[in-house]
């Protein structure tokens, strides 16, 4: 069995333009993600009707309809109405709202766990809602959010790959360029995926590092199943 | 309005004319269709050390948590220290830090030491350094006798520490009435005892409490009203003595006859 890894050292340098792009693509929506999730969950739990309603809508919308058509509708739609974006502004802009719609879903799971009697005790101190939110329930949503939240930054890193249909040069659209060229989609394509395994676990390795500085390991390391 | 002081021998004879620290008029409540309050009327006054009893349902919790509007009224006024518990949030979050509370869970924060539960509302609220604050935390963490524990975590402390510090975070506020919703019933039985002997502290230094409890030892020992409440109803409402050995109503009777069998 010849495995032609000529072919991939090769291109080499299409490989790392696709592998920077993809990186980039991921560092920037994932915070974009999340901030848009914490946003889009306080308006979920509020107590103002329009608040809650819109982002209801907004989270159905984003998770009934496949991101591919969503890209697709932004960057081959709207044109027609104005609005031409860039492949790459695309791609950021949709997989961001994606990730917010999920995001904000986990963020508002992870306030529901946490216990009703520690808001009853800020709000009977009299400490105020943002204040209390920041400093005492915030650290306590972490153990629950961060199983799914690195579920879906991990989702959103492999959905880039569906960017390389809207012409964006990251590692997929580099490996059908590769695969065009030389004819080996056996090598190429497993390149890829070695590489995509590789983001995937840096990525979880930066975010287990965050989790512990943000003090979210404290009570989940303490739980066991006997 | 002048206050004479209150000493301990005694307190029941002596005509207080202390400050009205809560008063609740004609106040009535309901969870959707079902009324859980029904004409409630009652004056705190300054110094006061009420307990609050009844059957399981009667209450006796949602009376105490409306005035610190964890629940909210319907019907009626609810005044805390002359300002009136409605809507207004700059009026609830005036009055919550006038009132502390304990609860039967404790309701620590785990992720902070005891040391940080305790200066949390003081900084933040009281607007206080830091270095007061840990000054005056470590001074209640002194009266509830666990000055020594302020660096652990409320997970390293059983659970009688765990409410006697929840005790301290609720006095570092320095409220001036104190609420206890069954602070010992989450308990073990052996540290019931060090929790009640620091509430009996907190009453003889002439603390106002309201305490819904079935501790009818604590009762008889340190209030000086006793309550029975029932069907959303105060029922009964008398000094100690006159309520254990002479009730009034039959509803009581039947109460205190099942209770103090054991």
């Amino acid at each position: 069995m010849n495995f032609d890894y000529m072919a991939i050292w090769e291109n080499s340098d299409i490989l790392l333009n696709g592998l920077s792009m993809t990186l980039l693509i991921s560092a920037i929506t994932i915070p974009i993600g999340v901030c848009i999730g914490v946003g889009i969950c306080l308006m979920r739990i509020s107590n103002n009707r329009i608040l809650r309603w819109t982002a209801i809508s907004y989270i159905e919308v984003i998770r009934n309809v496949p991101l591919l058509i969503l890209i697709f509708m932004v960057f081959y739609a709207l044109p027609f109405y104005g609005i031409r974006l860039a492949g790459l502004t695309t791609g950021i802009v949709c997989l961001s709202m994606y990730g917010g719609a999920y995001f904000a879903e986990i963020f508002r799971g992870g306030i529901q766990s946490v216990p009703n009697g520690q808001f009853e005790a800020c709000k009977a101190l009299g400490l105020k809602y943002s204040f209390y939110m920041r400093r005492v329930i915030f650290p306590q949503l972490l153990q629950y959010v961060f199983p799914p939240g690195t579920n879906i930054a991990l989702t959103m890193i492999k959905e880039s790959s569906l960017l390389s249909m809207i012409t964006v040069a990251e590692l997929t659209y580099a490996a059908h360029d590769i695969n065009g060229r030389t004819f080996t989609p056996v090598e190429t394509f497993a390149a890829i995926a070695l590489l995509y395994w590789l983001i995937s676990t840096l990525f979880l390795n930066l975010a287990e590092r965050l989790n512990r500085k943000l003090g979210g390991d404290q009570i989940a390391d303490s739980i066991t199943i006997r | 309005m002048s206050s004479t002081p209150n000493t301990n021998e005694t307190p029941r004879t002596t005509i207080r004319q202390a400050n009205v620290i809560v008063e609740i008029r004609n106040m009535n409540k309901w969870f959707g269709k079902f009324q859980v309050l029904t004409d409630i009327n009652l004056t705190v006054r300054e110094g006061d050390k009420i307990v609050i009893c009844g059957p399981s349902g009667s209450g006796k919790s949602t009376l105490i948590r409306c005035i610190n509007r964890l629940e909210e009224h319907q019907e009626g006024d609810v005044i805390v220290d002359g300002i009136e518990l409605t809507e207004d949030i700059k009026n609830i979050d005036k009055i919550r830090s006038e009132v502390g509370m304990c609860f039967q869970q404790f309701n620590l924060f785990p992720h902070l030491s005891v040391m940080e539960n305790c200066v949390l509302a003081p900084m933040s609220v009281r607007k206080m350094h830091r270095e007061d604050a840990k000054a005056l935390a470590l001074q209640y963490l002194e009266k509830v006798r666990i000055p020594e524990q302020a660096n652990k975590f409320p997970s390293q402390l059983s659970g009688g520490q765990q409410q006697r510090v929840a005790i301290a975070r609720a006095l570092c506020m320095q409220p001036r009435v104190m609420l206890f919703d069954e602070p010992t019933s989450a308990l073990d039985p052996e540290m019931i005892a060090e929790v009640l002997d620091t509430m009996e502290d907190l009453a003889r230094e002439g603390m106002t409490m309201l305490c819904v409890t079935h501790e009818m030892g604590f009762a008889r020992k340190v209030a000086d009203r006793v309550i029975f409440m029932d069907q959303g109803q105060l029922v009964e409402d008398s000094d100690p003595i006159s309520f254990f050995e002479n009730p009034k109503h039959d509803r009581t009777k039947k109460f205190l006859e099942q209770v103090l069998q054991h």
